[in-house]
């Protein structure tokens, strides 16, 4: 099973938001701003967007500004950088996580020149807002299949961050395709309630691991489940998530879903 | 023996060492507090920890001076604090705070470069055989050095702060810096010791995480476990056994909410996250309740500067 199962869920949101942006204002330049909720250096969902955001910097070059800020609590804080990105001049602000769905659609009605691209939501109250999405679920259905093949125990495992649509919709596609390959699958959910929390989803993943679950998949930013599945020694499998996490393939990393936001 | 699908051996056994980052920092700056100062910022220096051991341990390749390393950057940053507060008598809230974002910066700046890179493995303290006993075996021999230095250094502490000269000099600095000053004690030098033991254990605690517990560096690593063990210090009442009692169970309630999960209890999430504060609460209003107005045990110079010439 070293075969690498590259699911690249790309979404071509950024562009085409990007370029409608642009031209539809007549602007010479764009200036671009990304509000992160984790740090760029976690190694999966944050890092996979700075990616795009870099990656839009090379494609349309001195057409284009970006800026971003890491690591921007959900909640009001969050409505304080977005209020200070529009008031800085940026023209397109991409808010990277669904708890900014509020925010975003507060501050968008106070800028009504700016546009907002929310990640992952369900709320477009202003005409100046839209959401994007990737099928995120489709790269779950394949780690679904692949947990209720490999499975030993039949015990699989899934480390939610939030209940909101999107992770949800991980964890229905997950299970319904491991179930259809191994009908005795049992899935058990942890949620951590946290984004990004290395210690807390190691833990997570410990406690699976301790109640016999041997394959984990999981739905934060961070690389710490797949730590916790390499110290079994090759018992316990588990899934890349958001980006490649490359660094375990050798070990419990059979697949990954990478997300690639980039033009 | 299992309770609702929950095997409470495997519990205690993880809880020990979920709780190793916190209960380290805690009784560093249980030490810290003693002496009279309030260092706030724990976080800060457990991050700094987590990071300057991470790097260490990968170019060395060893763990043991992987954690070395922690204590030394924790320290040194420690040391930051010690001068603005103890030489230059800043605000010691404003200074522990900036303390705590200058670390979390730094880190992230210093640990470009180190993401996705497995420090090398820190196992188990003793042999297998003691390890694969029933009961005893998980919860007494089943852990790695540092999960049995934190509980040593727990009963070092509670003997030095009860029962030697140093304690006593210690405690005298916090109580009342100006009589420590009378008999001619150096507040202000003892204090700074006193910091930079604080900063060491902190980080030793954040390289718990980087190198063990997580192990592999990200930015924001500790991700506000120092604000926890900030709390423990004062549910602690100042005092080390009390240090671990608490330790235990924040770090306990964290694994049991995650395990009660996994088995599929019905218990919502939110009651046990809010149970350890809920307790802390409960037991300062306990505490303080029986000694009619007398602060629950906090030394009573916490967070004032001392100079000489007062």
């Amino acid at each position: 099973m070293k075969r690498r199962n590259l699911l690249a869920t790309a979404a071509m949101g950024l562009t085409l938001a990007f370029g409608g942006a642009a031209s539809a204002q007549g602007m010479d330049k764009v200036k671009a701003c990304f509000v992160y909720v984790g740090p760029i250096g976690d190694g999966g969902w944050t890092y996979q967007h700075h990616q795009g955001a870099l990656a839009v910097k090379e494609e349309f070059g001195d057409k284009v500004e970006i800026q971003w800020q890491e690591s921007v609590p959900e909640g009001a804080d969050s409505e304080r950088v977005l209020t200070q990105m529009a008031l800085g001049g940026c023209n397109i602000i991409f808010t990277t996580s669904f708890g900014y769905m509020d925010p975003t659609n507060a501050v968008a009605a106070k800028f009504p020149d700016v546009k907002f691209e929310h990640a992952t939501g369900f709320k477009r109250e202003h005409p100046n807002v839209t959401t994007y999405n990737a099928r995120f679920y489709e790269g779950r259905a394949v780690q679904g299949h692949i947990a209720g093949k490999m499975t030993k125990s039949n015990k699989i495992g899934y480390i939610g961050s939030f209940p909101i649509p999107e992770v949800v919709m991980g964890i229905n596609s997950y299970y319904l395709h491991a179930k259809k390959v191994n009908p005795d699958v049992q899935l058990s959910v942890v949620w951590a309630f946290t984004w990004f929390d290395p210690a807390k989803e190691a833990d997570a993943a410990k406690a699976l691991i301790d109640q016999g679950v041997d394959v984990i998949a999981s739905h934060t930013d961070s690389t710490a489940p797949l730590a916790e599945a390499a110290k079994t020694n090759g018992a316990v499998i588990g899934f890349g998530q958001a980006s490649d996490m490359a660094e375990y393939k050798d070990g419990p990393r059979v697949s990954s879903i990478i997300d690639n936001w980039a033009p | 023996m299992d309770f609702g699908g929950i095997n409470p051996v495997i519990l205690i056994a993880t809880l020990m060492a979920s709780a190793v980052p916190i209960l380290l920092a805690a009784l560093g700056e249980t030490v810290v507090e003693r002496a009279g100062v309030l260092n706030l910022g724990v976080e800060g220096m457990m991050v700094i920890g987590a990071l300057g051991g991470f790097i260490v341990a990968v170019h060395s390749g060893s763990p043991l001076l992987g954690f070395l390393g922690g204590a030394v950057a924790g320290a040194l940053l420690s040391l930051i604090f010690a001068a603005l507060t103890q030489v230059f008598l800043a605000n010691q809230v404003a200074t522990g705070l900036a303390l705590t974002l200058f670390g979390l910066g730094v880190s992230s700046l210093g640990g470009q470069g180190y993401n996705g890179i497995k420090p090398p493995a820190t196992g188990q303290l003793l042999p297998d055989a003691l390890a694969k006993l029933p009961v005893v075996g998980p919860i007494v021999f089943g852990h790695d050095w540092v999960v049995y230095f934190s509980i040593f250094m727990t009963a070092a502490l509670w003997w030095v702060l009860k029962a030697t000269r140093i304690g006593l000099i210690i405690r005298a600095v916090g109580e009342s810096h100006e009589a420590a000053h009378a008999l001619g004690y150096k507040v202000n030098r003892i204090r700074l010791m006193c910091i930079a033991f604080g900063g060491a254990m902190a980080g030793i605690g954040g390289a718990y995480l980087s190198l063990i517990r997580v192990p592999q560096w990200v930015d924001g690593i500790t991700a506000g476990a120092g604000w926890i063990a900030l709390a423990i210090v004062v549910f602690a009442s100042w005092k080390p056994w009390r240090v671990l009692l608490g330790a235990w169970l924040f770090g306990g309630i964290t694994v049991l909410q995650l395990n009660l999960q996994v088995a599929g209890s019905g218990i919502p999430v939110e009651y046990l996250s809010m149970a350890p504060y809920l307790i802390t609460i409960l037991v300062l209003v306990i505490m303080s309740a029986g000694r009619r107005g007398k602060a629950n045990g906090a030394p009573a110079s916490l967070g004032q500067n001392f100079h000489a010439s007062r």
